[in-house]
């Protein structure tokens, strides 16, 4: 059985995740200024706008890929870029020359999950993930082969290998179908249910989401339950 | 130490699988045969000039090839999973780094010697060669890696990456070529010790610089 | 480092307070670059002439210093991309990327002057010596350093990746110096006859260094003009995507 991503709400002196003031520059200019928000553990952010109002670069910055220029992200008051998390961006990570397996397999020595230290464990659980991801007939298949929709799946699967409180999605919607859809807001709720956070950018509306922030405006608003 | 492990290998597997490793073989041939239709097939001349040219095309093969040292992970967004990672990014490069050293150097100093015969080059002194490329082997890959990280936004940086890596080569190849001397003396240790001293220090340096511009890279 | 010079750093680092400083400064350096061009070509003129060599060995008075300016302008290059990216200062990288032409020129210059000295000497236009074979890769060096910065789209990241380029290579000069001329003495063929230079005698001494001089007010007359016009130019294209935006 794989553990629980760590529970935030059963712990009393969490604030869940923190951002303050926070201003990103792109480019030289300014993108994201003073920006503001709090997400508590067990609830699902939906990050709107509009392109170029800096739902990507919000979420690199939170994950440490780009740098703030001011302000901080803080998850218990620890640094968020410190902290273990997930982040699913544009790109999907995976390696086109390299089939399914290789590809999650990678990813479960990378992560150095500790459920996942034995092959015997890793091929039970990949079976199990590509399984729930209907990837199943594909499990050989070199990444180039399969559809957009196949390897946004795949990309998403990273997800389940290792336990991280934070998941930060960008797009995590396109190429999805019904079925990839149903899929994410299934993994999603669970992450949730289990004490995690979520902050996904999407241009379409995220059923899961338990409040949204949106991007662009003079001063963005942050509103509880979905629009 | 999982996690450099899987780097290692995948980024072996997927220089073979992409040709990277069968691409530099045969360039290695393709220069040799092409030489005595220039020079003409003069088994005395080839004989004189085997060694330093082989080396020349070593550094021309690196030179034509280091800019897909890292295109395909910045395309991929693999570098945005790995700068996530617990590890120190720099060590992650020099993991890589190690990589290419395998993937790319090895497979041509092992098919050297079937080169140098078909230059007529002297039989004693393919081991001093050999010698000579995998002592060197880490500091091409580590100083290639710079030109790589430097120029991986660009599309189609191939000359790019050789215009930047080429005076780091000099010292190199300078070094490199002088180990094999006039056919009577022997081996010039003293040049293998640099370079092994070049390839240790480039091997500790270089990351700092790779990670640098790797990490403002625009994806 | 005192208070005082970060002062004085940062006061320069405003654009604006630059091109004020630069606007006084500008026409009384090129003044003084031309006359000191002008005096120190006097004096080449009128320095004695080789015995051996006969005229053509004044050609040594621009061949000597401008490797002199090469070398200080990737020197300069280095130190202002290290200023820049240690004190985000904006103005390091724009001195860089204005000084590499610069320095490419006094490369080339040094390397055509090199040759033509050497033609009446060697019988060939080109020989391996260490000198000429470091400056040769030294403006390898240069190349690539505006080979990056013109390949590099945003400007930022450029400006980080030249500077990068430029710190690794400055590492690389000397350790080029010190290889070429090691290999240089390995093939030392016995009958070619090594560069001759001329003993340094006070009446070549002076006219040198009057031109070594003259060529270093040059290069920060030169640079001081493409500063102004860099940031003249960065100011144009802001105004010209205001004008886009409406």
């Amino acid at each position: 059985m794989p553990p629980t991503t760590k529970s935030l709400v059963s712990d009393s002196r969490s604030n869940g995740l923190d951002a303050r003031e926070c201003t990103v520059y792109r480019g030289g200019h300014l993108l994201i200024e003073d920006v503001s928000f709090n997400v508590s553990g067990g609830a699902a952010l939906w990050l709107k706008g509009k392109n170029g109002s800096g739902k990507t670069s919000l979420l690199r910055a939170m994950a440490g890929l780009i740098p703030l220029a001011d302000g901080q992200i803080t998850l218990d008051e620890e640094e968020l870029r410190e902290c273990e998390l997930h982040y699913i961006g544009h790109q999907d990570g995976l390696k086109a020359r390299a089939s399914v397996y290789e590809n999650l397999e990678f990813y479960a020595a990378l992560f150095e999950a500790p459920h996942l230290a034995l092959k015997s464990q890793r091929k039970q659980e990949i079976t199990r993930i590509l399984k729930d991801l209907s990837l199943t007939s594909k499990v050989d298949a070199y990444v180039t082969d399969l559809s957009a929709g196949q390897k946004r799946r795949l990309a998403l699967a990273r997800l389940l290998i290792a336990p991280r409180p934070v998941w930060l999605l960008d797009e995590p919607l396109t190429a999805l179908d019904d079925q990839g859809r149903d899929y994410l807001y299934k993994i999603i709720d669970k992450h949730c249910a289990g004490g995690g956070i979520v902050i996904a950018a999407s241009h379409e509306p995220l059923d899961c989401a338990t409040q949204s922030l949106t991007l662009g405006q003079a001063t963005p608003t942050q509103s509880d339950g979905d629009s | 130490m999982r996690a450099y492990w899987a780097i290692f290998s995948q980024d072996i597997i997927m220089a073979w699988r992409l040709g990277n490793t069968s691409l530099a073989v045969a360039f290695l041939f393709i220069a040799v045969t092409l030489l005595p239709f220039g020079v003409g097939p003069e088994l005395a001349l080839l004989k004189r000039i085997a060694p330093g040219l082989l080396w020349v095309i070593l550094i021309l093969t690196m030179l034509l090839s280091l800019d897909r040292l890292f295109q395909s992970d910045l395309e991929d967004g693999s570098f945005d999973q790995l700068l996530l990672l617990n590890h120190a990014f720099e060590v992650i490069i020099l993991t890589k780094i190690l990589a290419h050293y395998f993937a790319i150097i090895i497979p041509v100093a092992i098919f050297l010697p079937i080169a140098g015969l078909m230059l007529n080059i002297d039989a004693s002194a393919l081991p001093g060669l050999a010698l000579s490329i995998l002592l060197a082997g880490p500091a091409l890959s580590a100083l290639g890696a710079i030109g790589a990280a430097l120029s991986a936004s660009v599309q189609r940086s191939g000359l790019l990456t050789a215009l930047i890596v080429m005076p780091l080569y000099v010292p190199i190849l300078i070094f490199g070529a002088s180990v094999i001397g006039e056919p009577s003396s022997g081996l010039n240790w003293s040049s293998l010790g640099v370079l092994a001293a070049i390839s240790l220090a480039t091997m500790m340096l270089s990351p700092f610089a790779v990670a640098a511009s790797l990490r403002g890279a625009e994806r | 480092m005192s208070r005082k010079k970060i002062d004085w750093l940062q006061y320069y680092a405003n654009p604006h307070n630059f091109m004020n400083l630069a606007q006084r400064v500008h026409l009384p350096l090129w003044g003084l670059a031309i006359l000191a061009l002008a005096y120190g070509l006097f004096l080449s003129f009128n320095a004695p002439a080789d015995y051996q060599q006969g005229s053509s060995v004044r050609i040594m008075f621009i061949h000597v210093p401008a490797a002199w300016l090469s070398l200080f302008t990737y020197s300069f290059i280095a130190g202002a991309s290290l200023i820049a990216l240690i004190f985000r200062h904006p103005l390091g990288h724009v001195a860089a990327r204005a000084a590499a032409p610069i320095g490419a020129i006094f490369t080339l210059a040094t390397l055509i002057t090199g040759s033509l000295w050497g033609q009446p000497i060697w019988g060939t236009w080109w020989v391996w010596d260490a000198r000429l074979t470091s400056v040769l890769v030294l403006f390898f060096l240069y190349l690539g350093y505006m080979a990056i910065w013109r390949a590099i789209e945003s400007p930022d990241q450029a400006a980080k990746m030249a500077a990068i380029l430029a710190l690794v290579g400055s590492v690389n000069v000397p350790i080029v110096k010190f290889s070429v001329d090691w290999w240089n003495t390995l093939h030392q063929p016995a009958s070619v006859s090594r560069f001759a230079r001329p003993a340094i005698h006070p009446d070549i001494l002076y006219p040198l260094l009057t031109m070594g001089g003259a060529f270093f007010i040059l290069f920060f007359a030169l640079l001081v003009t493409r500063v102004q016009a860099e940031i003249l130019e960065q100011r144009l294209r802001a105004r010209y995507r205001g004008n886009l935006n409406g």
